[in-house]
C-alpha cells in the first residue's frame, strides 16, 4: 500500500466551491493553478471517474500511462504527479484517506458493459455516457475520452497479470485532495455501474469542494 | 442465477452475485488457458500469403490500412524493448484500441495468444493468434519526450512514441485527440506486490513474434522505441512488420470461442460488419 497522509488537512477557512454530484450524475469546473480541489467520497465505496484537460489547450489531457510510467507504480496516491500526455504536470495528489486509486481499468460504457455482463445491460447507465455528455459543453467529444483516474475504485493488479475490480477501500467521509499545477478543466462521472463492485452495487452522490490556494 | 426470482433482481446482492459467478469463470479460463495452447497460426509464413513486409528502423514508426482477414506479425528480430501499437477502425476512427477495456474486460493484464485487442465500443479489432513471447504491457503506455529527458539526460537525442504516433496519425489525417493509450508488445513490465511496475530483465528473445489477426479494418500505427521502463542502456534495434492473408475462420477459432467475453465481443463485431 502507498503511504496514506498522515495528517489529513482539515481545512477551516471556507471552500470556495462545494457541490454535491448526486448519484450517477456527471460534473464539470475549472481548478486555477494552486487551488485544491478535494472529493469526498459521502457514503464510502463509490467510484468517481476523472478526467483533467488544461484549460487552455484541451488537447492536452490526462496522460494516465504518461502518469504510472514516470512514478513506476501501478495506482495513484498521495504524491502522484498527475501528468498530462505531454508530460507536464497537471496536478499533484496532495492528501488521501484511502490509499491507492486505480488508473487502468477505465471507464464502464454502455458497449463494454455488452461484453462484460451481457447484452441485456446495454440500456443501463454508463461513465463514458456521462463524459460524452459534459464533455460537449466543452467542444469536445468521444474522441476527447481518454484513460481516466477512478478515485475510490479499488483495481489489484497482480503479478501475474490477474486484474479485477473488487470491494472499494474507501468508507464514508473518505477524500482525496489535489493541488492544480496548471489550470485544469476537471470533468466527472459520479460512476452508475451496478454489475460490479466499483460502486458497492449502489450508486451515491459526492461532494466536490474547491478552496483557493 | 437468480432472475427467476423477483425479489432478488434488481438489487445489490443479485448483482454481488452475478459478478462473483463472472469473475470466478473468468479467472478460472484464463489460469487453465496459461497453461499452453497450440498457436493458430504458423511459425512460418507461406511466402505466397505475404501481402507487404516492412523493416522499422530503430526509433521510427511505420503505419498502414490493414483489412479484415489479414494478419499483422510483428517480429522482434533483435529482441527490441518495446513496440507500441495503435489502432483506429478505418471506417470510423473515432472507434479505437482500447487498452483498459482489453484488459478489464478479460480479467487480465496479460495480453498473449488467446487473447483480443478491444475497441471502445466493444468490438474486436484484432485477435491474438500466436505469440512466442507473452510478455507485453498495456498498463504503462510508450516513450515520451520528457521521460527520455529524465532517462537518458539532455545529451541523448532519441526519437520517442508519442511523438512518431502523433506523426503517424496525422498521416492519416488524424491528430493528438486521436493519440490515446497505447499497448507495447516485448515489454515484460510486471507488477509487484506492493503495486511497483518492475521491468522483467532477460525476459526478451530474439525473434520473437506476435500475430494480431485483423477482425475489423482498421489503421495501425507502430512505433519502434525502448518501453519507457526499459533500461536506460537498452540499445534500439529494427523490427519487421509482416502483413499477410490469413485462412479463413474456423468455426471452432479458439480467439473466438475463448471465453464468454470473446464471444460476445464477436457478436458485437459480427453485428456491426454485417451493416
Amino acid at each position: 500500500m502507498k503511504a496514506r497522509a498522515k495528517t489529513p488537512l482539515r481545512r477551516t477557512e471556507p471552500a470556495i466551491y462545494d457541490h454535491i454530484i448526486p448519484a450517477c450524475c456527471p460534473w464539470s469546473g475549472i481548478v486555477r493553478k494552486g487551488q485544491i480541489l478535494r472529493i469526498v467520497d459521502i457514503e464510502g465505496q463509490q467510484a468517481v471517474d476523472t478526467l483533467f484537460y488544461s484549460a487552455d489547450d484541451f488537447s492536452e489531457r490526462y496522460g494516465a500511462q504518461e502518469t504510472l510510467a514516470a512514478q513506476g507504480t501501478a495506482y495513484i496516491g498521495v504524491g502522484t504527479e498527475i501528468l498530462s500526455n505531454r508530460g507536464r504536470s497537471m496536478l499533484s495528489m496532495i492528501a488521501d484517506s484511502v490509499g491507492e486509486h486505480d488508473t487502468s481499468a477505465g471507464a464502464c460504457s454502455c458497449e463494454a458493459n455488452t461484453v462484460r455482463f451481457g447484452h441485456h445491460t446495454r440500456y443501463m447507465h454508463a461513465c463514458r455516457e456521462n463524459f460524452i455528455v459534459e464533455l460537449a459543453k466543452y467542444g469536445m467529444n468521444k474522441r476527447d475520452i481518454v484513460s481516466n483516474i477512478n478515485f475510490f475504485m479499488n483495481v489489484p493488479v497482480l503479478p501475474d497479470g490477474t486484474l479485477a475490480i473488487v470491494d472499494g477501500a474507501s468508507k464514508p467521509g473518505d477524500y482525496v485532495e489535489l493541488q492544480a499545477e496548471m489550470d485544469v478543466l476537471c470533468v466527472i462521472s459520479n460512476c452508475p455501474q451496478v454489475n460490479n463492485p466499483c460502486n458497492g452495487f449502489n450508486p451515491t452522490p459526492v461532494r466536490v469542494l474547491i478552496w483557493n490556494g | 442465477m437468480h432472475a427467476a426470482d423477483p425479489d432478488r433482481e434488481h438489487t445489490p446482492e443479485f448483482y454481488r452475485q452475478r459478478y462473483l459467478e463472472l469473475k470466478a469463470r473468468a479467472q478460472d479460463t484464463n489460469s487453465r488457458r496459461s497453461l499452453g495452447l497450440a498457436a493458430e497460426s504458423p511459425r512460418v509464413i507461406c511466402p505466397d500469403l505475404i501481402v507487404t513486409q516492412e523493416i522499422i528502423p530503430g526509433g521510427w514508426y511505420w503505419s498502414r490500412r490493414i483489412a479484415r482477414g489479414m494478419t499483422l506479425r510483428i517480429l522482434n528480430e533483435h529482441g527490441t524493448p518495446g513496440v507500441s501499437l495503435l489502432m483506429w477502425n478505418a471506417h470510423e476512427t473515432s472507434e479505437r484500441l482500447n487498452p483498459a477495456d482489453t484488459i478489464k474486460v478479460q480479467w487480465t493484464s496479460r495480453l498473449t495468444h488467446g487473447k483480443l485487442l478491444l475497441s471502445d465500443m466493444g468490438r474486436v479489432l484484432a485477435a491474438i493468434t500466436h505469440d512466442t513471447s507473452g510478455m507485453h504491457d498495456a498498463i504503462a503506455g510508450g516513450s515520451t519526450a520528457g521521460g527520455n529527458l529524465r532517462k537518458f539526460g539532455p545529451d541523448v537525442r532519441v526519437r520517442n512514441t508519442r511523438d512518431n504516433f502523433l506523426l503517424a496519425a496525422a498521416k492519416h489525417g488524424l491528430d493528438s485527440r486521436d493519440v490515446g493509450p497505447c499497448i507495447t508488445f516485448f515489454a515484460p513490465v510486471t507488477t509487484d506486490s506492493s503495486g511497483r511496475l518492475v521491468w522483467q530483465e532477460g525476459a526478451l528473445a530474439n525473434g520473437d513474434f506476435v500475430d494480431l489477426r485483423i477482425e475489423m479494418d482498421v489503421l495501425v500505427a507502430l512505433s519502434n522505441c525502448p518501453h519507457p521502463l526499459s533500461p536506460a542502456t537498452a540499445s534500439t534495434h529494427s523490427i519487421r512488420a509482416i502483413v499477410w492473408q490469413t485462412p479463413p475462420h474456423d468455426p471452432k477459432d479458439p480467439c473466438r470461442n475463448a471465453t464468454e467475453e470473446a464471444m460476445r465481443a464477436f457478436e458485437n463485431t459480427d453485428s456491426y460488419l454485417e451493416h
